[in-house]
């Protein structure tokens, strides 16, 4: 299978569930070669009351928390739309994968809070780089819920395409954000960080 | 390479693997490898290259192969496509990583890629050489034994390190970031480290040198990296960096930072300043960017044990960049006690130091604000004129406010003032002067600004508050003081200058924070605001500028930069556009005499580009790589060579630039072949050849083709000029001795066919001629070459017979009269003319003979070839001419023999056999040389018999002997005719030789009587001839007494033959007294009688017996 640019990217929200998934959906049918991940600790999901969240460790398959939901309020779940998302995931891929514990380098992350954003920052700069190779890092701000994971993901969607498109990333990066950021009136957080 | 190597196998006990092993991992990885070399499509090749690298570093057994097989892999880095090429550069690194020794084989790929054009595939190489830097000084640093092969790669690899250096300041955004992460790895690696380093695994330091290396020297490195550090804290300073390079920047020395402590408060001040002062050219959304990562940096730092010293500085920065008391104390690490105060002892004795520093700087501080307090004090005592200025002020102010929310009229305000600002800062701005923070909201920092402009405009009396100022008295006083205070200032002019930029980028930054300006700021390209200017203009610029320098040569000698100058000249000459080159040419041109060093210097220059042995190599693009130097080369010979014959110099320039310059061009060389064609520089241009093939042997056989060319040249003078000129190569120098001789051999053996083939017109370069038959010219021109070596090498001369055989009889002619010269060098002893001699091949007769004819001529032959031509005429060659030359040395029997056959020659050459046996040809020969008298000659010649040869032509022989007075005296004459008369039978010409010896010699006669009387008794008549000649001889010498001898019948005989006898012999008989008549029988009288009877008659006796009375007298 054949990407439509070497450009590898991860998208990565904090339980790679919703807007991760989101765009990593639209990329995918895009054909992009992508990956999406979480950062916090567990995957978290609401529950039926605001105080009892369903909580699960990364790497537990979307099908198996699609179980366990259909299982515990069927009704309550579909009606909210987390069982239609969890069955959007469980066709994409396997489980929510965790970014900390992802080996693979690549080109462009996306990050889709501010506080995503940090915790990213944090695991590169602690863990030290050995290969020099750059990634930039962009952080678009999308707020937790299923409308605003789909404009985000039009964004990133349309951020990731404008960026494919440059001959030279690393050279012409500064101006396609501002780019974007002009087109969608956001404000883009972008550093380089290296492995 | 399809077999395994033994060796291969034999130290391979430390490793578990089987041979089956290795035989199964080296089969698949050339199976890859081939595959690889075979493949098309960029992607099969990465795929291609990723397997073999994973195969040969992953699997022990495999690394073996690693040697054969990297050449292989590395050529691809030649690949068009830049993935493929990335690929390669990753193999490269992989490779360094697990076998830094490897790095020879690398290293002048890693070079030329980085060369690349590409920016990713630089890019690439960059991230790779990070890696491989610090793992060759680990390798260096850690071998035991320090190879030459190691230093060369290290100083190559230090020459990487200069390139990536300059890097920093390329146009590529992306490259110039991983300059700077390339360099955080070289500071790192060159400083020491300390207790409070922030530990890493395979950390390495300056501490890990060893002082010991020879190539690496501590100090040096450690200098170098302070300058490289130094370098980025100037680089992270600058106004116009990008926000990545100053992200990834802030990082690095950061990082650096934490790894080396010591070098902590200069970051921290960096950052601080940064801070305070971000980058104009950031938007909106890059300065949070860079503010948050400023933020996250300065927590990593403060979580450091280390930046105790500047926890302080680094906390109120902190919390101005949004983080909480919380976040800040959650960062500060915990220290025990005792660690507390160790701690700040150190910080206490840092700050001493820095503190006595600043104590000067500090002391003046002190004084100034000593009196602007005390001016301070002054102005509160006029209560009343503030009042006044404070509500003029205010409405100052408001006016101001209101008009600078407009864009335009800020940046107009802004722009317009800049032209007037002063170049030192006045001492009231820096006093007043309040530096905006970005936390302010934008009202507020309108506010300031007019706050500041209205007070400004207040103190000036203008403004539409200036009439609330109307009764205030004008303040002199004041402004007598400002200008005290202003010239106080100037000795701290660093200081100031650093304040103006500051305050420039500060309103450039405040005015570019107004509410309005919705506009996108974008960063500072200095390629997008200005215009280029018009190429020909840029380029005349360009000449001019070249034309200056070329016309302060004087000024340039005195200065003592006449050699730099030089040097830039050539420089530009060689990689320059071709309108300064020309330029140059012309003004080198000018003046060639006075200016052929500089042509020198301008053609080793682009030598050395040619050659690649200067660092910018450039490449002069659709050209091959030494077009331009085979160029100029060209053209400097060119030119000189068209001046005229009036140029004095001419020909000493031509012959140094020939040998003096660094490569000699093939076009060079034709141009060398019009010189020697050239009338008045031919002898100039064969003499360059000559020593050009001499002193360049790469080119040698070249030169000498085109040398020998010209040894068959149509021009005499120019053919005679190169023979020369080959026969100093030939003979002195020895050089390309077979090819000369092959091209002679060639050359004759072109004679052997019956028209001159179009080979042969091309050598005589006359293929444009329509020839049809061989010309002497062109016979000549063939020979000559041949016929100047021969005397040096006779192994040469039997390659002459075949084609003296083949050829027609012009050319045998030709070959016949041009030999002499050579043939008489050879001498009479060599070998080789005895073995022709000896061998004598069909239809090459008429060559030997010339040979021995010229052999002989001047020169005594020798006795062995006396033999060999004996020889020969004994068995091939029966021409008896071939023994004329060497006549004089066969013995007289032969001679004698072989005397027929030379009447049979012709006459002139008989003449001169006679003359040569004679000993009157050759005076120098005549020496006592004399195998056959003249006697014994002419003798022989009158034995010879008839049958062999024709009377006639014994006659003429005689004839020509007898020609001869001087060696045929009377004497000699005589005693010849004594010989002749003793042989029996009798010679036919006896009777003719003797009346022509009586003709010669007429006192012969005497003699001849007695010869005549002797001949009765060998009864003379019984030949018929010889009779004849005896009665014509009586006649003729009148000697009547040997008539009468004669019996009878034979005296009858005679008188019939001549009867003019009868008369005189009557006489005869009638004076004969008594005695003399007993000696006359009574028959001849009777005989004479007959018809006088009456009047002798005495005379009767009877006739006597011939034999019983033989000699006669006086003999």
């Amino acid at each position: 299978m054949s990407y439509i640019s070497n450009l590898s990217i991860a998208v990565i929200c904090s339980s790679n569930m919703n807007r991760s998934m989101e765009a990593h959906h639209f990329l995918n049918k895009k054909n992009f070669k992508v990956r999406s991940f979480g950062t916090g600790d567990k995957v978290k999901l609401p529950g039926t009351a605001i105080d009892k969240p369903n909580v699960y460790e990364f790497g537990v398959p979307y099908s198996d928390i699609y179980e366990d939901l259909s299982r515990k309020d069927k009704a309550y779940y579909t009606q909210n739309g987390l069982l239609h998302m969890l069955d959007r995931n469980r066709r994409l891929k396997l489980a929510p994968e965790r970014f900390q514990n992802c080996e693979e380098k690549f080109d462009v992350i996306i990050t889709c809070e501010e506080r995503v954003y940090d915790q990213v920052v944090d695991f590169l700069e602690t863990k030290g780089n050995v290969s020099n190779i750059p990634v930039h890092l962009i952080n678009i701000d999308i707020i937790d819920n299923h409308d605003e994971a789909v404009k985000g993901a039009f964004i990133i969607s349309d951020l990731v395409t404008q960026l494919a498109k440059a001959s030279d990333l690393d050279n012409e990066i500064d101006e396609i954000l501002s780019l974007v950021e002009d087109h969608t009136e956001k404000n883009f957080l972008h550093c380089i960080m290296f492995y | 390479m399809a077999s395994i190597i033994p060796g291969l196998l034999i130290d391979e006990s430390e490793t578990p693997f089987s041979q089956e092993d290795v035989v199964r991992a080296r089969t698949s990885i050339m199976e890859n490898l081939n595959q690889l070399l075979t493949a098309s499509s960029p992607s099969t090749k990465i795929e291609l290259v990723t397997k073999i690298q994973e195969q040969v570093l992953k699997w022990a057994p495999a690394m073996r192969v690693l040697e054969e097989v990297i050449d292989d892999v590395l050529a691809l880095s030649l690949d068009q496509n830049q993935d493929v090429k990335k690929s390669i550069i990753n193999f490269i690194e992989e490779v360094c990583k697990q076998r830094i020794r490897m790095l020879p084989k690398v290293i002048k790929c890693l070079t030329m890629l980085l060369r690349e054009e590409s920016a990713m595939v630089i890019k690439r190489v960059m991230q790779a050489c990070g890696t491989i830097y610090k793992a060759t000084l680990q390798w260096m640093c850690t071998s035991e034994d320090v190879t030459e092969e190691m230093n060369e790669c290290w100083d190559q690899l230090c020459f990487i390190k200069l390139q990536i250096l300059d890097m920093i300041d390329h146009e590529n955004d992306g490259i110039r970031t991983n300059a700077i992460k390339f360099l955080e790895i070289v500071v790192l690696l060159q400083t020491h480290s300390d207790d409070d380093s922030m530990k890493r695994e395979n950390d390495f330091s300056l501490d890990d040198v060893p002082l010991t290396l020879a190539h690496i020297r501590r100090r040096k490195l450690e200098e170098e990296a302070v300058n490289i550090f130094d370098l980025l804290l100037k680089f992270h300073g600058a106004s116009h960096i990008s926000s990545v390079n100053l992200i990834a920047c802030t990082g690095t020395l950061c990082t650096i930072a934490k790894m080396r402590p010591k070098l902590m408060g200069q970051v921290v001040e960096a950052l601080k300043l940064l801070h305070s002062n971000l980058p104009p050219t950031l938007t909106n959304s890059q300065v949070a960017s860079v503010r948050k990562n400023l933020k996250m940096q300065f927590v990593n730092l403060l979580k450091q044990p280390a930046s105790y010293e500047w926890r302080s500085m680094i906390v109120p920065i902190l919390s101005d960049l949004g983080a909480s008391q919380n976040e800040i104390n959650r960062a500060i690490p915990k220290m025990s006690q005792s660690e507390l105060l160790k701690r700040k002892q150190k910080a206490q004795e840092n700050e001493d130091i820095r503190k006595a520093k600043v104590a000067r700087l500090e002391l003046e501080e002190k004084e100034r604000t000593a009196q602007e307090l005390a001016i301070l004090k002054e102005m509160e005592d006029d209560e009343l004129i503030l009042e006044q200025e404070r509500k003029c002020e205010l409405i100052n102010e408001k006016f101001i406010a209101d008009a600078i929310k407009s864009i335009d009229v800020a940046s107009q305000l802004v722009i317009n003032s800049m032209i007037n600002l002063p170049d030192k800062i006045p001492a009231e701005f820096i006093k007043n002067y309040q530096p905006a923070t970005t936390v302010l909201s934008i009202q507020d920092q309108i506010n300031i600004i007019a706050k500041t402009f209205a007070s400004q405009l207040t103190e000036l009396k203008l403004g539409p508050g200036a009439k609330e100022l109307l009764e205030v008295k004008p303040l002199k006083s004041k402004t007598s003081l400002k200008e005290d205070k202003i010239s106080k200032e100037d000795d701290d002019e660093e200081y100031q200058k650093d304040e103006t930029t500051r305050k420039l980028r500060e309103t450039l930054a405040r005015v570019k924070h107004q509410p309005k300006m919705k506009q996108r700021i974008k960063t500072l390209k200095l390629h997008e605001i200005t215009k280029p200017l018009p190429k020909e203009l840029k380029h005349q610029f360009l000449n001019d500028a070249v034309r200056k320098i070329l016309n302060c040569e004087r000024q340039a000698v005195i200065g003592g930069a006449g050699f730099k100058r030089k040097k830039i000249i050539t420089v530009f000459a060689s990689t320059f556009m071709p309108s300064v080159r020309e330029i140059i040419m012309e003004y080198i041109m000018e003046n060639i005499v006075k200016r052929f060093d500089l042509a020198f210097m301008w053609l080793f220059e682009e030598y050395s580009l040619m050659q690649g042995f200067t660092r910018f190599s450039y490449v002069k693009s659709e050209h091959k790589h030494d077009y331009a130097y085979n160029r100029l080369l060209a053209e400097f010979i060119l030119k000189i060579f068209n001046r005229g014959t009036e140029f004095r110099e001419r020909e000493s320039l031509l012959k140094r630039l020939y040998l003096e310059a660094p490569l000699i061009s093939d076009e060079s060389i034709d141009i060398l072949t019009r010189i020697s064609e050239h009338d008045d520089l031919y002898e100039c241009g064969l003499v360059l050849l000559k020593d050009l093939l001499i002193r360049r042997p790469p080119k040698e056989e070249q030169l000498l083709m085109t040398l020998l060319k010209f040894a068959v040249h149509q021009k005499t003078s120019i053919r005679e000029k190169a023979i020369e000129n080959v026969m100093i190569v030939y003979n002195m120098h020895q050089i390309l001795v077979e090819n000369i001789e092959i091209f002679a051999i060639k050359l004759v053996k072109m004679l052997e066919k019956p028209t001159p083939t179009s080979d042969v017109l091309n050598i005589l370069s006359m293929q444009n001629e329509n020839v049809e038959a061989w010309t002497e010219d062109m016979i000549k021109s063939c020979l000559n070459l041949y016929l100047t070596i021969l005397p040096y090498n006779e192994m040469l001369l039997p390659g002459l017979v075949p084609v003296y055989v083949e050829s027609t009889s012009d050319v045998k002619r030709v070959i016949l009269r041009s030999i002499e010269v050579p043939i008489k060098k050879l001498g009479t002893d060599s070998k080789e003319i005895f073995k022709i001699l000896e061998t004598c091949a069909k239809g090459t007769e008429t060559l030997v003979t010339r040979i021995i004819y010229i052999l002989t001529e001047t020169q005594t032959p020798s006795l062995e070839m006396v033999e060999k031509v004996k020889n020969l005429y004994n068995t091939k060659l029966n021409d008896v001419r071939i023994l004329i030359p060497i006549i004089l040395h066969i013995p007289k029997k032969e001679i004698i023999a072989a005397l027929p056959k030379f009447l049979k020659l012709n006459p002139q050459l008989m003449k001169d056999v006679f003359l040569r046996l004679l000993g009157v040809k050759n005076d120098a020969l005549k020496s006592n040389l004399q195998p056959i008298t003249p006697t014994e000659l002419l003798v022989a010649l009158h034995a010879i018999d008839t049958s062999q040869a024709e009377l006639r032509l014994i006659v003429k022989a005689t004839s020509l002997c007898l020609a001869e007075k001087e060696v045929y005296t009377h004497e000699v004459l005589g005693v010849v005719m004594q010989q002749l008369v003793e042989m029996n039978p009798l010679p036919t010409l006896l009777m003719r030789t003797v009346i022509q010896s009586h003709t010669m010699y007429p006192r012969l006669s005497g003699f001849i009587t007695n010869l005549l009387q002797r001949l009765i008794v060998k009864q003379v008549w019984k030949n018929k001839l010889i009779w004849d000649g005896f009665v014509k001889c009586c006649q003729r010498l009148q000697c009547m007494g040997v008539l009468v001898q004669l019996p009878t019948a034979q005296l009858q005989d005679a008188l019939t033959i001549c009867p003019d006898l009868k008369n005189p012999l009557i006489e005869y008989a009638r004076e004969m007294n008594k005695h003399q008549m007993g000696h006359v029988t009574q028959n001849i009288l009777d005989i004479l009688g007959e018809g006088q009877s009456s009047t002798t008659g005495a005379i009767k006796s009877e006739p006597m017996d011939v034999d019983a009375d033989a000699a006669p007298p006086g003999i």
